[in-house]
């Protein structure tokens, strides 16, 4: 069986009780970020990579690999999380539109130096979750290798 | 500790290093060949874009860690800079067993005559150490000859009408062409080009024991699954091994090579465990690769060698040179992708040499399967959106129909460029670590956009809609290929070793890697690394 569908069934069983405690189960998961952080890091990536006819980035979960993995190699860049993500505060309450508008500014440094880095970082950081491996904690189900047409090619091998 | 003396030490298992342990040991001779790195098995790295020898975004499969830094100053930058070893910038070329042939591309090309006279050729440019090689093309034919049988090239004869002269023809026929091969290889003949399928380090069947190419789209930047990628891992090595007489030993990390009141060269020192060892031996062979092999010679310093071994004429760790790539991609209406590796299948040497006002060339061909990290980051046009709806859409529209062609520059060698040791600090092993300077020619990028418009021009006669070209800057990228930090030559004034690799101021001391090219080929090095590196190891044989 695969280690997420038996995780999933787990805390599925565990948790009969209230909807609150499986969320709570589900955040718990998180290494590095809190679980406001990790909200806020979803609607990031969910600009990044947009869901339409396809999953995007919140339906794949590119917020546990970017959180997994910066407790890990990319933990280079855990301190320019720390430091710059209160930049992007603002966008909790927009809509999706706005919310483009507004990260369109962060790229363009009208808030600060360090915001536009880290929104640089999270573009490549998003793009590695969606497309890399699921084994990585992102790209759950292969999303973005069936969105590709290429899944056969891509997980040969991985058994 | 000290360790009863063996024949001969070899440092680095890469293509050079390996090649020398199978002939020395088939040869008789007691080996002991160390590795910095370990003995990789693929089940350690499998398929995982993001932890290749491409993409290194989450660490170097194939090694070093990020445990290791050098200090670097690429292009126009007036300040070293510490980077680690899955930084780009660090220049890393895989410390495995095998070394860059664990997860090379595996294209095995014989440079062109020309490749070996390019200063009598083109006269050296301004602020370039352009010069010949001390032999020519004929002499290193047999020794390509025996690098292709011993590594297993697939391959078709005469079909490269630009090669040099070749007595024999490939171990195996070429791989078959996949789709977009197809689409170049009639677009390119429609312009009067002369394109052929790509020699290759990969079995197109049977070979040798090792098993026919699956085709899977994992072949650049990581290990074979099934053996089929000529690594010296898989090839020499084991033979080497199996032959009784040659010793590998992982995880060691050479610091110094030791010589005695003669000058003459006793043995090597290195760490094991944490632990220092001697290792004493009638003859030391350096193969770690330009940067470290020059590192290393730099700091066996004594009495007799105040700044480092085979070094009095200034020459260790210079003229480091690599390949800037220069290139398009192009956007089609069809879809072609077939998935297949290593689908890098076909390419022409139309544009090496003989173009009007540049020095050299490159070799162009068809690019390695793009994997989808890759490709989101590097495949789409510049000014193109780089998040968001678009950028989706664009990976889904264009993944499937779109290809690259490019090719490797050769550049012009300049003295300042290369490497040399740290006057502070010190890696884990005592070490000086390595400082790092590049800075590109200008021939190299007047050349670069002379090549690149040939590759659009190409993807245009194949039907593309959209090109953009892919330039190189002004930072030396250094890496898999580099080359020339110990150049072979004819005077001890202006190089490090003569032609057999043998430095000119120690007898028993040989550099067998690319550090000794004079010059790179517009051509990926590793089967002239290792036509040398037999041809060094022949000598060895008769004169030890």
């Amino acid at each position: 069986m695969n280690p997420l569908t038996r995780r999933g069934f787990v805390v599925a069983s565990c948790s009969a009780a209230a909807a609150s405690a499986s969320a709570s189960a589900a955040t718990a998961e998180f290494l590095f970020f809190t679980p406001s952080q990790a909200a806020l890091v979803t609607i990031l990536t969910e600009q990044i990579i947009p869901s339409d006819s396809d999953p995007g980035a919140m339906n794949v979960g590119v917020v546990y690999y970017i959180d997994r993995q910066l407790t890990g190699p990319l933990a280079e860049f855990a301190p320019l999380y720390r430091t710059s993500l209160t930049a992007f505060e603002p966008i909790r309450e927009m809509s999706f539109a706005a919310q483009t508008e507004f990260l369109k500014s962060i790229e363009a440094k009208e808030h600060g130096e360090p915001a536009a880095r880290l929104f640089a970082v999270l573009i490549d950081h998003t793009m590695q979750g969606f497309y890399g491996a699921p084994s990585h904690g992102g790209n759950r189900g292969e999303a973005s290798w069936k969105m590709l047409g290429i899944d056969k090619e891509m997980s040969g091998g991985h058994h | 500790l000290k360790l009863p003396a063996v024949d001969a030490v070899i440092i680095g298992s890469g293509a050079g290093g390996g090649v020398a342990a199978h002939e020395l040991a088939l040869a008789g001779r007691h080996v002991v060949l160390l590795e910095r790195g370990r003995n990789q098995q693929w089940s350690e790295t499998k398929h995982d874009e993001l932890r290749s020898q491409r993409t290194t975004v989450l660490g170097n499969a194939f090694g070093p860690s990020d445990a290791d830094v050098r200090l670097v100053k690429l292009g126009d930058a007036t300040q070293f800079r510490e980077v680690h070893a899955s930084d780009g910038a660090f220049g890393n070329i895989a410390t495995c067993v095998g070394g860059g042939t664990k997860s090379y591309g595996a294209m095995a090309w014989r440079y062109m005559p020309q490749d070996f006279k390019m200063r009598s050729t083109y006269g050296a440019p301004k602020g370039s150490s352009l010069e010949d090689w001390p032999i020519a093309y004929d002499e290193l034919e047999p020794y390509y000859e025996r690098a292709e049988y011993a590594i297993g090239v697939s391959g078709q004869r005469g079909a490269n009408t630009f090669e040099g002269p070749r007595r024999r023809d490939y171990p195996m026929p070429p791989l078959p062409l996949n789709k977009e091969a197809e689409k170049l290889h009639s677009a390119a003949r429609g312009l009067g080009w002369h394109p052929f399928p790509i020699p290759m380090a990969i079995n197109s069947v049977t070979y040798d024991g090792r098993p026919a190419c699956v085709m899977c789209p994992f072949c650049v930047g990581f290990a074979c699954e099934v053996k089929a990628k000529g690594s010296t891992a898989d090839t020499v090595i084991p033979k080497a091994v199996a032959s009784g007489h040659c010793e590998l030993r992982t995880e060691c990390v050479a610091t110094e090579i030791l010589t005695n009141a003669k000058g003459c060269a006793t043995g090597v020192l290195y760490i094991q465990n944490g632990k220092r060892i001697e290792q004493p031996a009638k003859l030391v062979v350096v193969s770690c690769s330009a940067m470290e092999s020059a590192r290393l010679l730099l700091n066996s310093r004594s009495k007799l060698f105040p700044s480092g071994l085979g070094n009095r004429s200034g020459f260790v760790g210079r003229n480091l040179q690599a390949h800037a790539y220069a290139g398009a991609v192009g956007y089609f209406e069809d879809e072609f992708w077939d998935g297949l590796g290593p689908a890098a299948r076909i390419a022409l040497c139309d544009f090496n040499h003989g173009n009007e006002g540049i020095r050299g060339g490159a070799m162009l061909a068809n690019e390695f399967v793009r994997l989808p990290y890759l490709f989101a980051r590097s495949m789409h046009p510049p000014k193109s959106a780089t998040w968001g709806r678009e950028h989706k859409d664009r990976q889904r529209k264009f993944y499937k129909r779109s290809m690259a062609v490019q090719g490797p520059i050769q550049e012009m060698p300049v003295f300042s460029n290369g490497v040399e040791l740290d006057p502070k600090r010190k890696d884990a092993f005592g070490v000086p670590l390595l400082r790092l300077t590049g800075r590109r020619h200008e021939e190299d990028l007047r050349t670069a956009k002379f090549i690149a418009a040939k590759a659009e021009a190409l993807l245009k006669a194949a039907g593309a809609t959209e090109t953009f070209l892919k330039l190189p800057g002004v930072s030396t990228s250094f890496g898999q290929h580099q080359a020339g930090s110990c150049r072979m030559g004819s005077d001890p004034k202006t190089s490090v070793t003569n032609s057999y690799c043998q430095l000119h101021e120690v007898d028993n001391v040989f550099v067998v890697d690319g550090s000794v090219h004079v010059t790179n080929g517009g051509f990926n090095p590793s089967l002239t690394i290792q036509a040398v590196a037999f041809r060094a190891s022949e000598y060895i044989v008769r004169n030890f």
